[in-house]
C-alpha cells in the first residue's frame, strides 16, 4: 500500500487513503494522530519517537534531536550515546516509526510513499529526505511541495471552485508561499517562493530569549548552559505562544528552573501578553511580504487577483499572522480546515491517485520546476565577452517540460563545443550548480556564428534531466543524463573506480587516500580536492574537467608534502 | 492535429474557452500518467493563451486550404529548429506553389537560417519583381547581405527597406543590430533615425539601449548617452516583466557610467534608483552597490555646489567611504580649524542644504560653527597638527614638500613562473624549492 507522510519540523503525520476513498490519518502507537519530531535514545539502543521521546528530552536532553528537518542540507552530524547519525538517519527514524504505526493500524504492508517537504527545498535537501525515506525500505514514488499537498486537500473538497488562491505556510521551521489556480479539480501551481529559515520555532525562540534575558537581569544568572533548564524554557516558550493564541495573556510558570547567586533555588513567573509577544515577532513575520510580492510578480499577478488565502502550519494559528495578511490582501485569510493536518492529507491524496485507490482524474496537479536550469554560453556585451549562464528552463516552468534553444559557434573553425549544464538563478557560472558537462564534436569547420547548435532540456516530474545538442546542418547529435539525483548530497564516491578513466588516476586517488590517513585533519584540502576528483569520476563528466580536477588534486597533495618538509 | 483540436474548441474561442478547455484536458492526460500527452495539451494552450502567439499561430491558416497542413509542419519543425527537415519540406513546397507569398517567405528565411544565401537571395529578388514594396524582401536582401559579410551592401539594401516602410518596427529592430554588430558610427544615426520616427521604436530591446549608451558613451561624450539611458530606463520601469538578468545590466551600466562621468546623469540616477531598490530582483548583496550610487551622488552634488568649500567635499567623500582614512580625515579638519572664519558660511550652508551630509561628522562641525568653542577647537587641532607633522618627518619616504609618489599598478615584466614549474635558474629543481624560497 501507498501512503502520504508529511515529515515535519516539529511534528510528523502519516495518511493513506482507504478503499472506500476516504483520508485516514494513522494514529501513533500511543493513540495520537500527530507524533513530536524528536527522537531519544536510550542508554541499551533502544530508539524511542514520539511524545515518550519529548517526555524523556526534559529529562535528558544530551540523548534526544529536536527539529532535526532544519538540519538537512547541512554537512552536520548528530552524536547520541557516542553514535553519529545523519539528519538522514534521524529523519528515517521518524518515518519508520510512522510506517510502523500504519502497519499496525491497517495490518498489511507499506511498500511505497509520497512524502512531502517544502516547496523551497533544495534538491539536495530534497533528495536528503527520498534517502531517508528509502532507509525505511520505503520506495519513495513522489516528493511533493507542502503547499501544493494542501491546496490539494482543499482541491479536494472544493472540486466544482475555480479561482486563483495563495497558499500562505508558516510551520515549524519554514515558510512557503505559492500562488496556484484551482480549475474544477485541477490544481496549476503557478509560482513558488519561501524561507527555509523561518517558522514557529523562531517565535518559541524570541520567548526563549525573553526568559534567559530576563533572568540574567534579574539574578546575573546564565541558565543558557544548563540543558535540562533550557528544555523547560523551550517547552514553556512553545506553550506560551500556543495559549497566546487563544488568551490575550498567559502565565509563564518554571517553579525551581535554577539556583540563584546565593545556591537557593529559584523559579521564573512572568505574565506575557499577547502584545508583547506579537512586538516581539511582528519584524520577523511582517518581513515575509518579500515572498509574497516575489511570488505575485512570478505568478503575473497582483494582490487583488488572489480570490482566496489559505493558511496553513501551526504557526499561522497565531492572530498577528491573519492580521497581517488581512493588511495585505484585504480579505479574512481562509485557515484550512485543519492546519496541522492539511499537509498529510494531500500527500495521501497524491499518494492515492498514484496507487489507484482515487481515479485517475479524481484531481490533477500540475508542478512546477522550482529552480531555472541554463547553459554556459558566450555572451558579447558591449566590448566585453564573457562566459554567462543563459536560462533553457526558466523557473516555475510546468513540469514535465521540453525546451530546446539555438547557439552557435563562437570562433572560426571551430569543430567541437562542451555543452554544460547549470541549476540556479544567477548569471555567474560560478554561483550555480554545475550539474553536467559533455562535448559534442564534428562539427563542420567554418567561420564563427555560421554553424547552428540545438540544445535541449528535457526535465521531468522527477528530477531527471535530459539534455542533448545537435548540430543544425549535419543532425549529427550527442545526448546526456544528468539524474540531478545524484548531483544532490548523496552520491557515493567510492563508485569512482568503475569510471573509464579510472585507471589513469589510480595512483594519485590513492596517494590522497593515504595522505588524508596520516594527516588527518590537516589534510582537510586534499580531502576537498580528492572529493571533487572522484565526483567527476563517478559523474563520468568530460575527460577535460577530470583532468583538471587531477591537477588541482596533485596540487593540493605536494604543498601538503612541501609542508612536512 | 492542430492545436485547436487538441484542445476541443473551435477557432473563435475567447481566453475562458481556451482555459476552461485546457484544465478538461489536463484531466485527461494528468502529468503523473500521460506525460507526453501533457505536454503537448501544455504547448497549445500556452501558445493560444497569448495573443501575440496565437495571432502568429492563427497566420498559418491563412495559406491555402491544401498547403495550410504543410506548413503548420514546417513552421512547427522550423520552431523546433530541425532546420534541415523543414527546408526539405518547403523546397517542394515552394516548387508546388510558386506563387504563394507565405511559402516563398518562409522559405527564404529557413535557407537564410540555414547559410544558403545565395538562394534566399534569388528568392528574394524574384518576390521583389513580383511587389517591388514588399518589405518583407527587401529586409530579406538586406540581411542576406549582412550573412555575406557585404557592409556596404547591406547598409544600403537596410536604408532601402527603411525608406519603404519606415513604421515597420522589425526592419529597424535588424538595422540596430546590425549596427551595432559593426561597431562604429553608424549606431549613433541609426538610433536618432528611429526615434524621430517613433520614439518607441525599439521598446522590447533592453540590450540594444545599453549597447548603445556604451557605444555613444565612446563616441559623444556622456550627455549623449543620456538619452539612451533614459530611454532604456524608460520601459525598464514600465515593463513589468523584466527579468533578473535586464535588472543586472542596468546595475552593470549604473557602474560603467560612473566610471566615466557623473554629473550629467544626476537627475536620473535619483530617478531610477528608488525603483531599482524596490524591485523584486534586487539582492542582499546589491545594497552595498545602492550605497556607493547613492554616496556618488551626494558627492557629485557637493562637487557642483560652488557655496561648499572644496574641503568639505573632500572630508565628505572621506567619510562616505567604508573604510574611513581616519589621518586624511584629521588632516582635513587640522585645515579646516584653521581657516574657521572664511569656512563657517560655507559649513552652515551644509547643514542647511545637506542635513543628512551634515550628520556624518555633526559633532565636530556643530565644535565649529560655535564661537565659544573656537579656542579650545584651535589649541586641540594645533597639538594634532604637529603631531602630524611630526610624524611625517620620521617616515622616510617624505622628503619635505613634495609629495610622495601615488602607488602605480605592478607589472610583470616576464611571465609569472607557477609554483611547481621548473626554476628558471636552470637547476632542474622546481620553482618553489629552489629560488623561490630565495626570493
Amino acid at each position: 500500500m501507498k501512503i502520504g507522510i508529511d515529515f515535519g519540523t516539529s511534528t510528523s503525520e502519516a495518511a493513506f487513503v482507504d478503499e472506500h476513498g476516504k483520508i485516514n490519518v494513522v494514529p501513533n502507537h500511543a493513540g495520537e494522530l500527530i507524533t513530536p519530531s524528536i527522537v531519544y535514545v536510550a542508554d541499551d539502543g533502544r530508539v524511542v519517537v514520539g511524545r515518550e521521546a519529548k517526555e524523556m528530552a526534559v529529562l535528558e536532553p544530551g540523548h534526544s534531536v529536536f527539529e532535526v528537518k532544519r538540519m538537512f542540507g547541512q554537512d552536520t552530524k548528530i552524536t547520541l550515546r557516542e553514535k553519529e547519525y545523519s539528519p538522514a538517519d534521524i529523519a528515517a527514524m521518524i518515518i519508520g516509526y510512522l510506517v510502523d504505526c500504519a502497519k499496525a493500524h491497517c495490518g498489511c504492508e507499506i511498500d511505497s510513499a509520497v512524502i512531502t517537504v517544502p516547496a523551497y527545498f533544495t534538491d539536495a535537501q530534497r533528495r536528503e529526505v527520498m534517502a531517508a525515506g528509502q532507509a525505511c525500505g520505503l520506495e519513495v514514488s513522489r516528493i511533493i511541495n507542502e503547499p501544493t499537498a494542501a491546496s490539494l486537500d482543499y482541491g479536494i473538497d472544493h472540486l466544482r471552485d475555480c479561482k486563483y488562491m495563495l497558499v500562505y505556510d508558516l510551520g515549524g521551521g519554514t515558510l512557503d508561499v505559492t500562488v496556484l489556480e484551482l480549475f474544477e479539480g485541477v490544481v496549476d501551481v503557478k509560482s513558488s517562493c519561501g524561507n527555509n529559515a523561518l517558522g514557529g520555532k523562531d517565535f518559541d525562540q524570541a520567548l526563549i530569549d525573553h526568559i534567559t534575558a530576563s533572568i540574567k537581569r534579574r539574578d546575573k544568572v546564565d541558565i543558557t548552559r544548563d540543558l535540562r533548564a533550557m528544555v523547560r524554557v523551550k517547552l514553556a516558550a512553545e506553550a506560551c505562544k500556543i495559549a497566546l493564541s487563544e488568551d490575550i495573556e498567559h502565565t509563564i510558570e518554571l517553579p525551581f528552573l535554577y539556583t540563584d547567586k546565593a545556591g537557593s533555588p529559584a523559579g521564573f513567573s512572568e505574565k506575557v501578553s499577547r502584545t508583547t509577544f506579537e512586538t516581539m515577532i511582528a519584524d520577523k513575520i511582517d518581513s515575509t511580504q518579500a515572498q509574497i510580492k516575489t511570488v505575485l510578480f512570478d505568478a503575473g499577478l497582483e494582490a487583488h487577483d488572489i480570490d482566496l488565502v489559505l493558511t496553513v502550519g501551526g504557526s499561522t494559528r497565531i492572530p498577528y499572522v491573519s492580521s497581517f495578511l488581512l493588511r495585505n490582501f484585504g480579505f479574512v485569510p481562509e485557515a484550512a480546515s485543519d492546519p496541522d493536518m492539511a499537509v498529510v492529507r494531500g500527500a495521501a491524496i497524491q499518494a492515492g491517485v498514484l496507487s489507484g485507490m482515487l481515479p485517475e482524474n479524481a484531481i490533477v496537479l500540475t508542478d512546477i520546476c522550482p529552480y531555472s536550469l541554463s547553459t554556459g554560453v558566450l555572451r558579447h556585451s558591449g566590448f566585453l565577452s564573457f562566459i554567462a549562464c543563459d536560462t533553457i528552463i526558466p523557473r516555475n516552468t510546468v513540469l514535465p517540460a521540453l525546451r530546446t534553444k539555438m547557439y552557435t559557434t563562437s570562433y572560426d573553425y571551430q569543430s567541437k563545443v562542451h555543452i554544460t549544464a547549470y541549476q540556479g538563478e544567477s548569471e555567474e557560472p560560478g554561483e550555480n550548480l554545475l550539474l553536467n558537462t559533455f562535448a559534442l564534436s564534428g562539427i563542420p569547420r567554418g567561420k564563427a556564428g555560421r554553424e547552428d547548435i540545438n540544445i535541449s532540456f528535457e526535465y521531468d516530474l522527477n528530477g531527471i534531466l535530459i539534455v542533448s545538442a545537435e548540430v543544425a546542418s549535419t543532425g549529427k547529435s550527442a545526448t546526456v543524463t544528468v539524474d540531478t539525483s545524484q548531483v544532490g548530497g548523496n552520491l557515493d564516491l567510492s563508485l569512482w573506480g568503475k569510471s573509464p578513466l579510472a585507471k589513469k588516476y589510480r595512483k594519485i586517488v590513492a596517494k590522497s587516500e593515504r595522505l588524508a590517513k596520516i594527516h588527518g585533519s590537516n589534510a582537510a584540502d586534499v580531502e576537498n580536492a580528492a572529493g571533487k576528483f572522484k565526483r567527476a569520476l563517478v559523474l563520468e563528466w568530460d575527460e577535460d574537467i577530470v583532468d583538471r580536477l587531477a591537477r588541482e588534486l596533485s596540487d593540493a597533495i605536494e604543498d601538503l608534502e612541501d609542508s612536512e618538509h | 492535429m492542430n492545436y485547436y483540436e487538441l484542445l476541443g474548441i473551435g477557432r473563435d474561442a475567447g481566453q475562458g474557452d481556451i482555459k476552461r478547455a485546457y484544465y478538461a484536458a489536463v484531466k485527461q492526460h494528468s502529468p503523473d500518467f500521460d506525460p507526453e500527452g501533457f505536454r503537448a495539451v501544455r504547448t497549445a494552450y500556452e501558445t493560444l493563451q497569448n495573443p501575440k502567439k496565437r495571432a502568429e499561430y492563427d497566420t498559418i491558416f491563412a495559406v491555402d486550404n491544401d498547403i495550410q497542413g504543410d506548413m503548420l509542419r514546417a513552421r512547427n519543425l522550423v520552431e523546433t529548429n530541425k532546420l534541415k527537415q523543414a527546408s526539405e519540406l518547403l523546397t517542394s513546397l515552394f516548387n508546388a506553389h510558386p506563387g504563394s507569398r507565405e511559402v516563398a517567405l518562409l522559405h527564404a528565411r529557413t535557407l537564410l537560417d540555414l547559410r544558403k544565401s545565395k538562394t534566399a537571395d534569388a528568392i528574394a529578388k524574384t518576390m521583389l519583381a513580383q511587389d517591388p514594396g514588399d518589405i518583407d524582401a527587401l529586409l530579406l536582401r538586406a540581411e542576406v547581405s549582412v550573412v555575406m559579410g557585404h557592409t556596404a551592401k547591406a547598409k544600403e539594401r537596410f536604408l532601402e527597406a527603411v525608406s519603404a516602410d519606415p513604421a515597420n518596427r522589425r526592419v529597424w529592430n535588424s538595422y540596430a543590430h546590425f549596427a551595432l554588430s559593426e561597431r562604429n558610427r553608424l549606431i549613433f544615426d541609426v538610433f536618432n533615425q528611429a526615434w524621430q520616427q517613433d520614439p518607441n521604436m525599439f521598446s522590447d530591446k533592453y540590450s540594444l539601449y545599453l549597447a548603445a549608451t556604451a557605444y555613444i558613451l565612446d563616441f559623444h561624450g556622456a550627455a549623449d548617452a543620456v538619452r539612451y539611458f533614459n530611454k532604456f530606463t524608460e520601459h525598464y520601469i514600465a515593463d513589468k516583466h523584466s527579468t533578473r538578468p535586464v535588472y543586472n545590466l542596468l546595475l552593470n551600466v549604473l557602474f560603467e557610467i560612473l566610471s566615466n562621468e557623473v554629473s550629467p546623469f544626476v537627475a536620473d540616477l535619483e530617478k531610477i534608483l528608488p525603483k531599482l531598490e524596490e524591485s523584486p530582483f534586487k539582492q542582499d548583496d546589491d545594497k552595498a552597490k545602492f550605497n556607493i550610487l547613492r554616496n556618488s551622488i551626494s558627492i557629485d552634488r557637493l562637487h557642483r555646489d560652488d557655496e561648499i568649500h572644496d574641503v568639505l567635499t573632500d572630508l565628505t567623500e572621506c567619510l562616505l567611504r567604508d573604510d574611513v582614512d581616519q589621518e586624511a580625515k584629521l588632516g582635513m579638519e587640522v585645515y579646516i580649524v584653521s581657516v574657521l572664519g572664511t569656512i563657517r558660511p560655507s559649513i552652515r550652508r551644509l547643514q542647511a542644504k545637506y542635513p543628512e551630509l551634515f550628520k556624518l561628522n555633526q559633532a565636530f562641525y556643530l565644535d565649529a560653527l560655535n564661537p565659544k568653542k573656537e579656542e579650545s577647537l584651535t589649541n586641540k587641532y594645533y597639538s594634532i597638527h604637529r603631531k602630524l607633522l611630526s610624524a611625517e618627518k620620521l617616515s622616510p619616504n617624505n622628503t619635505g614638500d613634495e609629495l610622495a609618489e601615488p602607488p602605480t599598478t605592478f607589472v610583470r615584466e616576464a611571465p609569472k613562473i607557477g609554483r611547481n614549474d621548473p626554476c628558471p635558474c636552470g637547476s632542474g629543481m622546481k620553482y618553489k624549492k629552489c629560488c623561490r624560497n630565495e626570493a
